[in-house]
């Protein structure tokens, strides 16, 4: 699994968040 | 091994013993066969609907944990681990946990069918759907403690392998009548089986795939809060109501029958038991937050809570009110200073999975001989 798709988000990535980056849905609109 | 156990668990036993501690046996009384059969079916249709519930629990405190730019995923992983966890317990795990042979390690791998008969006392159906919720179940005790930084489809194979396989296994070794059932060992509704499964399934994860992005300074202490900050601290509460609504029907769903007024006895005194066990953790982690570290900490009293509730699983029928309290209250207990060694050990569970269902489901597990004389170390020795 970690050869191929690999089993941990990017540094970049999860900066962004998994919403941004996995689902490309946010769950709130606003954020602090 | 079983002298330090003793040593551990010999002071709590005590108390427990003090306080009364047993509940009693009730007159049976009896209905026909097929009164019977739907009684104990509609027990696990109801109960079953209850345990699915939970995953709404898990949805809503997984997803008020994690930071507010990882919700969206939370939600994806919790529908979909649910829905892999069903199909691959019809596909394979039903049968590779009671298909095992007596005091066997393995079952047989072939689907579910239906074989119902009024001998059985239930139908079939209503068992696979009962036991399938559990499994859904353990696989959503893993998701929270690997949020924020694991790729959606490794954890959807992940929870496949889990469902399909792994817990399969675990759970027929005992429920299935296999090698540790033959040792005679007990759990009652699976503190060990569901939640070790799933915590030890969690802590496993959490190491591999290591904490978030500067969740821990270069001396080893958590990071500030601010930047890992719950996201909402209501939707964790309504979670944990959630979880401990649909423990009635864990709990009292595995008395696994209905077709009796003993049955009917038994199954509200693991709805009371199981109810005060979770306010005994919630009671027990504000105390200790407050006295020992200064703050009522809401977080651990919702885990507290969970601690609790998955501590007296493992037994929640025998046990007096009071010695339910303890049980759970030392569930609560034994939640905050897990945490504490995970911060320790700079292990990352955003959810505090680990603490709350692998850590109180050992002692869970460990103190049902104090309660259930028909339980013992023996085994060990």
């Amino acid at each position: 699994m970690k050869a191929t798709v690999g089993l941990r988000l990017s540094k970049e990535a999860e900066t962004k968040g998994t919403d941004v980056s996995e689902t490309g849905v946010i769950a709130y609109a606003i954020r602090d | 091994m079983t002298k330090m156990i003793k040593l551990i668990t010999a002071p709590l036993y005590s108390l427990v013993i003090l306080m009364g501690l047993t509940s009693i046996g009730h007159a049976e009384t009896t209905v026909s066969a097929e009164v019977g059969f739907i009684f104990n079916t509609l027990l696990f249709l109801i109960c079953g609907f209850l345990v699915m519930f939970m995953a709404a629990g898990f949805a809503m405190l997984e997803s008020g944990m994690v930071t507010s730019k990882s919700v969206s995923v939370i939600c994806a992983k919790n529908i979909g681990l649910f829905s892999i966890a069903g199909i691959m317990f019809w596909l394979v795990g039903y049968n590779l946990a009671y298909g095992i042979p007596e005091g066997g390690y393995i079952g047989t791998i072939i689907p579910w069918s239906d074989s119902s008969a009024i001998e059985t006392g239930y139908s079939d159906g209503s068992d696979w759907y009962f036991q399938m919720v559990f499994c859904a179940t353990t696989v959503s005790i893993v998701s929270g403690a690997m949020a924020e930084r694991i790729k959606l489809w490794p954890f959807f194979l992940f929870a496949a392998i889990l469902a399909g396989i792994l817990y399969p296994i675990v759970m027929g070794w005992q429920w299935g009548g296999g090698w540790l059932a033959e040792l005679g060992f007990s759990d009652f509704a699976g503190s060990t089986l569901v939640h070790s499964t799933g915590g030890a399934a969690a802590l496993a994860g959490a190491i591999i795939i290591g904490p978030r992005l500067g969740r821990f300074t270069k001396s080893g202490a958590p990071a500030p809060i601010k930047p890992f900050a719950a996201s909402s601290i209501p939707l964790v509460t309504v979670g944990v109501f959630i979880l401990w609504l649909g423990w009635f029907g864990f709990n009292g769903g595995s008395q696994l029958a209905m077709g009796t007024a003993a049955d009917a006895i038994a199954v509200s005194t693991i709805f009371i038991n199981t109810f005060l066990a979770g306010a005994g953790g919630v009671m027990a982690a504000a105390t200790v937050t407050r006295l020992g570290f200064g703050k009522t900490d809401v977080v651990q009293m919702l885990n507290g809570c969970i601690g609790g509730l998955v501590a007296i699983t493992a037994e929640p029928l025998m046990p007096s009110p009071l010695a339910a309290i303890l049980i759970g209250g030392v569930g609560g207990v034994i939640v905050v200073y897990g945490t504490k060694l995970l911060f320790a050990l700079q292990i990352d569970d955003v959810v505090g999975a680990i603490p709350a269902h692998l850590f109180a489901g050992i002692w869970g597990t460990l103190i049902v001989p104090a309660t259930n004389p028909d339980a013992s170390f023996s085994a060990l020795s």
